[in-house]
């Protein structure tokens, strides 16, 4: 993404700023740049909060790999993988709608929003499928640590999901010419999108873990 | 939008499907060889890298920022593959 276009971090950088100022027109040019804006610090946060979850895991499979092998091989790498391509390419075109939104172009802003909840709503139907599967064979949390683990992490992932989806359903059906003249607005836009592509990111990770790991010692 | 525009998210898009799909395919011809769990991991950690910096413009935000996301993908990368080694 451009930097020279306004970028999203400089934007909310700013937001302090900008409330205080109570301004609701573009641009903002108060700079504070040793400010670390408010959904950075969540999203560290929350990024460590996946940390701790991800080294329990694996101390735990170090513990009992036998288990965790023989159970990680119930789970479809393929699943895993058209996830990530799905939440990878949801997560472009989230990019790209925060560029038109920067320059005001709010058709083309609500179009790659749809077009980012269509590809990503995929995500959902495939983890549909994949639980299914796995209560249809009788594997549930209480199964083994192993799935204890999966349902957790993928659990706590699609909550993350699921608010992500909320909010760019919201940004879809709210944009327009006016709302993206509101600085706040913008700041909330982009601030969604950054929660968005931190789902993506967790789960690259999740993906790695879980199944690409999983199969065999 | 103009072609200009598109083009860094773009590539960058293009570039994490090629690494995703080599990772997969990676891990499936080195039938999970600790090499092979080497490569997907630093793939891992590669892709959460141009996500931070080409999606979410994390070069614009604070120094402190920066090296914090920087040392967690690091870690999380290197310890979920000593803990896989260690494993084995």
């Amino acid at each position: 993404m451009s930097a020279k276009t306004a970028p999203s971090n400089k934007l909310a950088a700013n937001s302090a700023a900008s409330v205080v100022s109570a301004t609701n027109t573009l641009p903002v040019t108060t700079p504070s740049p040793q400010k670390v804006p408010s959904i950075w610090m969540f999203l560290a946060a929350d990024s460590i909060s996946f940390g701790i979850l991800f080294l329990v895991f694996m101390v735990e499979r170090l513990k009992q790999p036998e288990l965790f092998v023989s159970s990680a091989q119930s789970l479809s790498t393929l699943a895993g993988l058209i996830n990530t391509l799905i939440l990878i390419s949801g997560s472009w075109l989230v990019a790209l709608a925060v560029n038109t939104a920067r320059q005001g172009e709010d058709n083309k802003t609500r179009r790659l929003f749809i077009a980012a909840i269509g590809i990503s709503a995929l995500f959902a139907v495939t983890k549909f499928f994949e639980y299914g599967g796995k209560f249809s064979a009788g594997i549930s949390p209480t199964t083994n640590d192993f799935f204890s683990f999966y349902f957790a992490l993928t659990g706590f992932h699609l909550v993350h999901y699921a608010l992500g989806m909320a909010a760019l359903i919201y940004f879809a059906s709210t944009v327009n010419a006016t709302t993206l003249q509101n600085t706040r607005y913008r700041l909330w836009l982009e601030s969604g999108a950054l929660f968005w592509h931190l789902v993506d990111l967790l789960w690259i990770f999740i993906f790695a873990m879980l199944y690409l790991l999983g199969g065999e010692l | 939008m103009s072609i200009r525009a598109l083009q860094p998210a773009t590539i960058t898009w293009a570039i994490l499907m090629v690494l995703t799909i080599s990772g997969f395919v990676a891990i499936d011809f080195s039938l999970r060889s600790t090499l092979g769990v080497a490569v997907v991991m630093l793939l891992s950690a590669v892709k959460v890298r141009l996500v931070l910096y080409r999606f979410m413009e994390i070069a614009e935000t604070p120094v402190g920022l920066r090296i914090f996301f920087n040392i967690w993908l690091t870690l999380c990368a290197s310890v979920i593959f000593v803990l896989y080694w260690l494993a084995r």
